[in-house]
């Protein structure tokens, strides 16, 4: 009960925190769209590329801009000085990692809310796409994406070159979960083939890497 | 009477270079603590262990019975660091609502109204902790590491960057503290406000207890 209650505590801080300063919401959003305006801009000529190519291109801006969001999760405790609150509170490590789980994931689906119609509208999707199931990917892949990188952005506090380190360990260690992502995307959005296969890889890809992340917890967030 | 805090033959090295050697004391209940000594002799480093904020390279220390960095060490101490530890974007109201959180405190809100009161920070709880003057910041922060009625304080320079005012009535809020039963270990350069205070003394030097 107590640590279901300093997750709740973790994240609900972190999300009114973020809900006041919208500084990675407003920086995940902008390069999102810039993904979006670029990508369907030089497929514009093509309609048959744009289609084949949208999962793709909807992942990697949802990839890139999340990782802002994921940087800013533990790097905003060590710049207010408030890590050291975290770590000097009896409050479990694997708690802590709950919290901060659930504020990026939902800071993630937030920007995905406002990122699907765009998506629609950029890349002409089709009038039978499905809207549920892409629904289903997004919200399995954030998961992927934001179970592994609170973990990794936790463990990067470590060391000096932080930023540069996430993307280097998040994205090969997440390359089975975004092919997963992208397939799943690419067969709701034309209707060919099936996804069970990438649903199931992303399910099981998730329940693994929340297990590790939890049971790692306290490595990472112990005191130096 | 057996000692609530005690350190023994507590190290700690950053690389190859010492920052304390082999420290060993002892607070008792009550005490009022004051660890003294130049800029870079330790105290920090050694407050910091205490707190469970850093680790010692070698050495024990214990809070009560329970080892430096257990749960129960945790529950026992409040730290005062030179920062708040409060996020700028909150109220004080809500960051002392969830330090609560942490440290699991049945009554939360009841917490945290005694901790505003016993500092006298109500007239400002409703207030964002990045908007505070400095005086008004370090009272939350005392009143941050009160809120779950420890044991064992440690405050690290509390009167650094405040108006006599302030430490006037920091140096009370101590008195009070002290009185009420609660070890203080404090370090300070100014040592005027603890006149009077002070139960026993220790001095650090390049890392070792004088």
């Amino acid at each position: 009960m107590s640590a279901r209650a300093t997750a709740w505590a973790v994240l609900r801080r972190d999300v009114r925190i973020e809900a006041r300063s919208r500084e990675a919401l407003l920086a995940m959003g902008f390069y999102a769209l810039l993904v979006l305006v670029v990508f369907s801009f030089a497929f514009s000529a093509d309609a048959d590329l744009t289609l084949r190519a949208g999962g793709g291109v909807l992942w990697v801006a949802i990839l890139f801009a999340a990782l802002v969001a994921l940087d800013r999760g533990f790097a905003r405790e060590a710049a207010e000085g408030t890590l050291s609150g975290l770590q000097t509170s009896p409050a479990s490590a694997a708690a802590i990692m709950a919290g901060k789980f659930g504020s990026n994931l939902i800071l993630i689906l937030g920007m995905e809310v406002i990122l699907l119609p765009l998506f629609a509208v950029f890349f002409n999707a089709p009038s039978g796409t499905n809207w549920g199931g892409m629904a289903l990917v997004a919200f399995l892949g954030t998961w992927a994406l934001a179970a592994n990188g609170t973990y990794f952005s936790a463990m990067s506090l470590h060391t000096r070159q932080r930023g540069l380190l996430l993307p280097l360990v998040l994205l090969p260690v997440s390359i089975p979960a975004i092919l997963a992502m992208v397939q799943g995307t690419q067969v709701y959005l034309t209707g060919e083939g099936m996804a069970n296969y990438w649903l199931r890889l992303l399910i099981g890809y998730d329940v693994i890497f929340s297990v590790l992340g939890l049971a790692l917890a306290e490595a990472v967030l112990a005191v130096e | 009477m057996a000692p609530l805090c005690a350190c023994q033959n507590v190290s700690r090295f950053f690389g190859e270079r010492a920052v304390l050697r082999q420290v060993s004391f002892a607070c008792a209940p009550g005490e009022l603590l004051y660890l003294g000594g130049a800029n870079g002799a330790g105290k920090t480093t050694l407050l910091r262990i205490l707190a469970g904020a850093l680790r010692a390279t070698a050495g024990a220390v214990t809070v009560g019975e329970a080892a430096i960095g257990s749960a129960a060490a945790r529950r026992a101490t409040g730290y005062l660091s030179h920062q708040s530890l409060l996020h700028p974007a909150l109220t004080v109201e809500e960051n002392l609502e969830f330090y609560a959180a942490l440290f699991d405190l049945a009554d939360a809100r009841a917490a945290v109204r005694s901790a505003l009161a016993r500092v006298g920070a109500q007239g400002f709880a409703q207030r964002r902790a990045g908007e505070l003057s400095q005086g008004m910041k370090q009272k939350a922060a005392l009143a941050r590491c009160l809120l779950h009625r420890p044991r064992l304080l440690l405050l690290d320079e509390p009167f650094a960057s405040l108006d006599r005012a302030t430490v006037s009535e920091l140096r009370e809020i101590l008195r009070e503290l002290r009185d009420a039963g609660l070890s203080v270990i404090v370090t300070s350069h100014q040592t005027e406000p603890l006149e009077g205070l002070v139960d026993r003394r220790l001095e650090l030097e390049q890392g070792r207890l004088r």
